[in-house]
């Protein structure tokens, strides 16, 4: 009687064991999973600022293009160059500030180009188009980028909350993972005031 | 009529934003789809027939879509969601292009997956749209829009394409539910075989907590294997009780034991993978938001 009850407690121990690994496993892909899709953000980002020289070139190159508005943008780019996320951490502050700094450089962007209509000799070119396409096309990507993040990140803190899963979370130190707040979306259409 | 609106404002206040968003289309067509109806027969056959030859030749996929509206939501949304949905271009390459027509909304997007993006640049994208589909869109001669429009993009993908080997054109068989039913029959009959002959009663449930011990290690999750092993040996035990029983009676009855406890399998068997002739889908690839929009 006795043996089989150590039996059955051994049984226990070795599910509730190798229940544990399997959740680790479980717990780094999804990790992983949200450390490239952060990194796929980034790179979106990255793609837009680096588009920013070649438009300010063009729009300079307009007979007397409003200064303020393009300093203003050089300007945001440079302060959001400056700073950058630790992909292992993606922690609510540092997000957060990433964000205003992205923020500040879109808001600058989107003036700039709503200016550009003002200047039609300058619209009206193919090269101004192509970089307005690219720009646009650019923050779609970071609408989609940012998209796939939240669901990277929603399914591995849904995943280290909830149990059996928390146990191996809390053993090995996984942490939640911050979001993108949505006021500054790029991808919400403007609304339409009469 | 008091009572529909009120089911449709329940419905609207359950899914709250959603109510407006996203709607599936349900599976592709083809590589033509025209729910709005901008293409004559004539010009749907040439389409679907020059895009499937694309498709065979440099593998990529490029699908039309026609819709009457977007439900409210942002054609960028739209077009990313239904290219995923849909999964179109090859999974490991993502060389896919979904040119989507938003008919009522006056709409139009060119959303181009991974692999293309090189070939197909937004601001190409942004081109065809503006030198190329709308000035037709605007006279309304919207299947010479779309054809043109496709044209110049096959004329983008393919002359990068041509420098590929052909050898990387691989065919996908396509997985459909009559392959599945027909090893599932056959995988049930074979186990239900194995059962009624062994002596045993018991081989069913130690095969049923197996399959649970396999589950636990894929799925990892302690409280909900816990409950389907059990769920599995006491399936098992069912089953391999029964199918032994009633080959036991037919064995006694020099009967021939019924199809599903396992005689021999000898006839039957035969006709093929038929797939019907169906469309079997694209090949899952996606899409990040490359591409461009435009409206007429």
């Amino acid at each position: 009687m006795k043996k089989y009850l150590l039996w059955g407690i051994a049984a226990v121990l070795v599910i509730a064991a190798f229940s544990v690994f399997s959740s680790y496993n479980r717990i780094v892909a999804l990790d992983q999973n949200a450390q490239s899709k952060w990194s796929a953000v980034e790179g979106q980002y990255q793609r837009r600022m680096d588009l920013i020289p070649n438009l300010v070139s063009t729009v300079k190159g307009a007979a007397n293009f409003e200064q303020t508005t393009l300093t203003q943008v050089v300007e945001a780019r440079a302060r959001a160059t400056a700073i950058t996320v630790d992909p292992t951490k993606l922690d609510a502050e540092s997000i957060a500030k990433y964000q205003s700094a992205q923020g500040e450089l879109s808001q600058a962007l989107g003036k700039l180009l709503a200016i550009s209509e003002n200047y039609p000799k300058l619209t009206a070119t193919e090269n101004f188009k192509d970089l307005q396409s690219q720009i646009e096309g650019t923050e779609n990507r970071i609408a989609v980028a940012r998209k796939d993040f939240g669901d990277a990140v929603q399914s591995y803190n849904t995943n280290i909350a909830t149990f059996p899963s928390n146990i191996a979370a809390r053993l090995f130190g996984f942490s939640q993972k911050a979001y993108f707040k949505a006021n500054s979306g790029a991808a919400e259409a403007p609304a339409v005031a009469f | 009529m008091k009572r529909a609106l009120l089911i449709i404002s329940i419905i609207y206040a359950l899914f709250g934003a959603t109510a407006f968003a996203y709607q599936s289309l349900g599976p592709a067509t083809g590589y033509v789809n025209d729910y709005a109806g901008m293409l004559s027969p004539e010009e749907q056959t040439t389409l679907e027939s020059t895009l499937t030859d694309f498709h065979a030749k440099y593998g990529g996929e490029v699908v039309v879509a026609t819709i009457n509206d977007l439900g409210g939501d942002a054609i960028e949304n739209y077009a990313n969601k239904l290219f995923r949905e849909w999964g179109i271009g090859e999974k490991d390459k993502n060389n896919g292009v979904l040119l989507l027509i938003a008919k009522n909304d006056r709409k139009l997007r060119i959303e181009v997956g991974y692999g293309y993006e090189g070939d197909l640049t937004d601001a190409r994208s942004s081109e065809i749209i503006r030198n190329t589909i709308t000035p037709y869109f605007k006279q309304e001669a919207y299947g010479l829009g779309i054809m043109s429009g496709v044209r110049d993009i096959l004329t983008l993908l393919g002359d990068a394409d041509t420098a590929l080997p052909a050898a990387a054109v691989h065919k996908k068989i396509p997985f459909d539910p009559t392959v599945i039913a027909f090893f599932g029959i056959f995988f049930f009959s074979w186990i239900s075989s194995i059962f009624a002959r062994s002596k045993s009663w018991w081989l069913g449930g130690v095969v049923g907590g197996v399959f649970g011990t396999i589950v636990m290690f894929t799925l990892g999750f302690v409280l909900t294997t816990f409950i389907v092993t059990g769920v599995l040996v006491a399936v098992g035990l069912l089953f391999d009780f029964l199918v032994s029983r009633s080959y036991a009676q037919s064995m006694t009855n020099k009967t021939q034991p019924p199809w599903w406890s396992g005689s021999t399998w000898g006839g039957g068997g035969g006709g093929g993978f038929s797939s019907g002739g169906g469309f079997g889908g694209f090949g899952g690839g996606s899409s990040g938001g490359g591409g461009s929009s435009g409206s007429w």
